[in-house]
């Protein structure tokens, strides 16, 4: 037995030597100006865009009245801007199918009690129904921090966040490959248009919900318990063709979790009189227009309930 | 559970393996039998009173058949054969046969209305929706030997009711195979000393059963799956593909079905060699086959023998007229077909190898004749790569029944590739359709794969000695390297699994 672990650990050794010059070659190698590990696979994203510019930009010592939290309808759906002008400094976090693990991450290496009075955590069904990959790959690439990257790739539970992490570590110095140009700033992205061709509503598909996602939900609503942060949740208008029934699914279940808490749900999936074209850019996500409407809802919620105060 | 699920490789397996040493050995066969009850009901837990049901009837059958004389014999197996076979024709071939009679007498004019198996629910025994239990041909047939081989009185009836169990339901090969007969499963479950269940740790033993897994792993997570994403998006649109696209997706299904089922059995193979058991080799390189019965012979060898043995040889094999024979080899592949699914795409599957093989048969005087074997061996080199190239292309073309969903599928896939143009072009939409050139790195890996197999292969079935030191650690890292950073992820399940 002490032979075979001997020999296993040696293995094991081999095997990181040989992957570190694989994978470094096939990061350092340029094929026709790219990368080619880029082509073995489909989970790895380029450096840039919303995400990476939000984290750029995050001043961990600056305070804020809230932080916005979840998936791309937090980061297109909540805007500082509208925030600024009825006098709160927001800044929003969210990014790209950002799920409740990734979520986790952040909220513990970037948000203290010292810097943030409010969380405004954004739900939205579809980020828990799935492992997190996309999230996981995006976020890897684009944080600040290599513990908060490495803790998340780890927390992935999957091969494949080995690769990111190492990808991430190799190309650490390289510049932001593209920039969003909807990105306005605070780690808000805008989508200007309205709705011009037809769209293909979601309905029907029965909502499995991952069971690690909402364990780590309710592990994001300890940490902000015990960081002393109250925390609000919030959904933001669906478009009317949207599943009511999934979503009503949904709701039952975060109530599960959320009941003896005295944490407040604005769910404002319906309680709307918005048009499906002209204030959402697409299936599910708010455009400007409708972002304003929704923000002046939800900030007059937030100020009725004492979440906010003017300044 | 699946081979590929981090809940096997990273907690299953090592704990079922290393309980398995630690216990004394009497207490082995019931743990590996709780074992094998976890490792399936991680699927659908209630599909173990199927199991329950054929291991139940088999054990009394083998004992009955045992213990009676005569006539009662030959009536205790007919049971244990209509009872199998009957769990077979409900769970798997109702709905089939059903669809079928629904449309003859619809098409006759005559109303006809049963439920499907997903409507049933047995006086309300079993949930609604029912779907295929998983592995359920592999594990009856399986079982079937055991009845067949008492009733020739080539094997003793089994008294231990768990060792038999176990003997079904052994974890590795449960749900996929190799079909085990009883004079190698069964009774290294019942050796004395030394080998099966006696086994002491074995560390060459370990080593050599965990090299066979990796390679199994590689196959699975770094070829098949791999493959079945361009396969899947070019069957799943196949009116939307040309002639090219259709063929590469072809011949990469060709590589996906056997790196996913021989990637599957050396798993099997490998996790069994560990604990000390010997399971059948299943695959031997059977693309580099120079013919079709000798692909048949290489290809899934745990059931084209059990055929050969239980149904070809009982009909007469060869040993009878021609016209006979040749009824014999088709009735064997329509059947063998038919075990594959209930589908008529399955059916013409297995019909075209039968057809092959007929073929093969009657027309061996000419190619001897057009292609005679020389004393020159550069004749004969080319004569044998020829062969393996024609074999090949043979095996190919019958995939695109394999693999279309429909019989219409498979016929307009056939159309498509002699009535559209063969264009770059077509290549060229795949390549867009597909992500980050998935399609490139695919075909590259596959070539790889082509060359390295036969390799492997022998290292693994210890038909050639393997590197030693740190040269055979780094030929066995390459391929673990290789997972890592080429594997497709997500548990994907095995196709032979809906079998």
């Amino acid at each position: 037995m002490g032979r075979s672990i001997i020999q296993g650990v040696k293995f094991m050794g081999v095997s990181l030597v040989l992957y570190l010059v694989c994978f470094g070659l096939l990061t350092m190698v340029r094929v026709r100006g790219g990368r080619p590990v880029h082509r073995t696979s489909d989970y790895y994203q380029w450096k840039g865009g919303v995400a990476h510019a939000k984290f750029k930009e995050w001043d961990p010592a600056r305070q804020w009245d809230a932080v916005v939290i979840g998936s791309s309808h937090a980061y297109r759906g909540y805007d500082p801007r509208v925030f600024k002008a009825r006098g709160y400094e927001v800044f929003n976090l969210g990014s790209s199918a950002q799920t409740p693990l990734s979520s986790h991450v952040i909220l513990k290496h970037y948000v203290q009690h010292a810097n943030t009075k409010l969380v405004i955590f954004d739900l939205y069904e579809n980020t828990m129904d799935q492992e997190g990959m996309e999230s996981v790959s995006d976020l890897s690439r684009n944080m600040t921090s290599d513990a908060a990257a490495l803790e998340l790739t780890a927390d992935l539970r999957d091969l494949r966040g080995i690769n990111m992490y190492t990808l991430r570590m190799l190309t650490k110095k390289d510049p932001a490959v593209y920039s969003d140009q909807n990105y306005k700033g605070r780690g808000f992205a805008v989508k200007p248009d309205s709705i011009r061709k037809p769209v293909k509503y979601d309905v029907g598909r029965r909502l499995q919900l991952n069971h690690r996602q909402l364990q780590r939900f309710a592990d994001c609503l300890d940490l902000c318990h015990e960081r002393g942060i109250p925390v609000v949740l919030s959904t933001h208008f669906y478009p009317k063709q949207s599943d009511h029934a999934r979503h009503a699914a949904f709701v039952h279940a975060v109530d599960s979790i959320i009941a003896g808490r005295g944490l407040t749900y604005f769910d404002m999936a319906y309680q709307h009189t918005l048009s499906d074209t002209d204030h959402f850019c697409d299936h599910n996500h708010l455009n400007e227009a409708g972002v304003a409407i929704f923000n002046g809802r939800l900030i007059d919620s937030l100020e009725l309930q004492g979440y906010l105060r003017r300044p | 559970m699946l081979f590929n699920s981090a809940q096997f490789c990273l907690f299953f397996f090592p704990l079922v393996t290393g309980l398995y040493f630690v216990l004394p050995h009497k207490w082995r066969w019931l743990l590996l039998l709780i074992a094998s009850c976890w490792f399936y009901m991680a699927f659908v837990p209630l599909f173990i009173l199927i199991l329950g049901f054929t291991i139940g009837v088999d054990y009394l059958a083998g004992l009955a058949i045992e213990s009676a004389a005569g006539r009662r014999r030959k009536l205790y197996l007919i049971a244990s054969i209509v009872a199998n076979v009957g769990v077979l024709a409900v769970f798997k071939y109702w709905d089939f046969l059903n669809g079928n009679l629904t449309s003859f007498f619809g098409s006759i004019g005559l109303e006809y209305h049963l439920p499907k198996l997903n409507e049933w629910t047995f006086f309300g025994f079993l949930p609604a929706g029912m779907v295929l239990p998983i592995g359920l041909s592999f594990h009856t047939f399986q079982s079937l030997s055991y009845t067949i081989e008492v009733y020739r009185g080539h094997q003793k009836a089994e008294r231990r009711f768990g060792v038999f169990a176990l003997y079904v339901m052994f974890y590795p090969q449960l749900v996929a195979g190799p079909i085990e007969r009883p004079a190698n499963l069964l009774n290294q479950l019942n050796a004395a000393e030394g080998h099966g269940i006696r086994s002491a740790y074995d560390h060459d033993r370990v080593v050599w059963g965990l090299k066979q897994m990796l390679w199994g792993f590689f196959k699975k997570l770094v070829i098949a799956d791999r493959c079945g994403e361009v396969v899947g998006e070019v069957y799943g649109h196949i009116g939307q593909y040309g002639a090219l696209s259709l063929l590469l997706a072809t011949y990469l299904f060709a590589f996906q079905i056997y790196c996913d089922f021989s990637g599957y059995t050396d798993i099997a193979l490998g996790a069994a060699r560990v604990m000390g058991f010997d399971l059948m080799v299943n695959f031997r390189t059977p693309y580099r086959s120079g013919s079709i019965s000798e692909f048949w012979s290489r290809w899934h060898i745990s059931l084209s023998s059990w055929f050969r043995d239980y149904l070809y040889i009982p009909l007469g094999g060869n040993r009878v007229v021609k016209w006979r024979w040749y009824f014999n080899l088709l009735l064997v592949f329509l059947v063998s077909g038919l075990w594959h699914g209930a589908n008529w795409t399955y059916i013409l599957w297995g019909g075209i190898h039968g057809m092959y093989l007929i073929a093969a048969l009657v027309l061996a005087p000419l190619w001897d004749r057009l292609l005679p074997r020389s004393t020159n061996d550069m004749v004969n080199w080319v004569r044998h790569k020829a062969n393996i190239l024609i074999t090949f292309h043979l095996v190919v073309l019958a995939w695109v029944f394999f693999r279309a969903t429909k019989v219409q599928d498979a016929f307009l896939v056939l159309h498509r590739f002699f009535t559209t143009k063969w264009e770059l072009a077509d290549l060229m939409k795949l390549h867009k359709e597909m992500n980050t050139g998935l399609v490139d790195v695919t075909l590259l890996l596959v070539l790889i794969f082509i060359v390295i197999d036969p390799i492997y292969d022998r290292w693994i079935k210890r038909e050639r000695p393997s590197p030693h030191g740190i040269q055979g650690m780094m030929v066995f890292a390459i391929l673990l390297v290789a997972i890592v950073i080429f594997g497709y992820f997500g548990s994907t399940s095995f196709i032979y699994f809906q079998f």
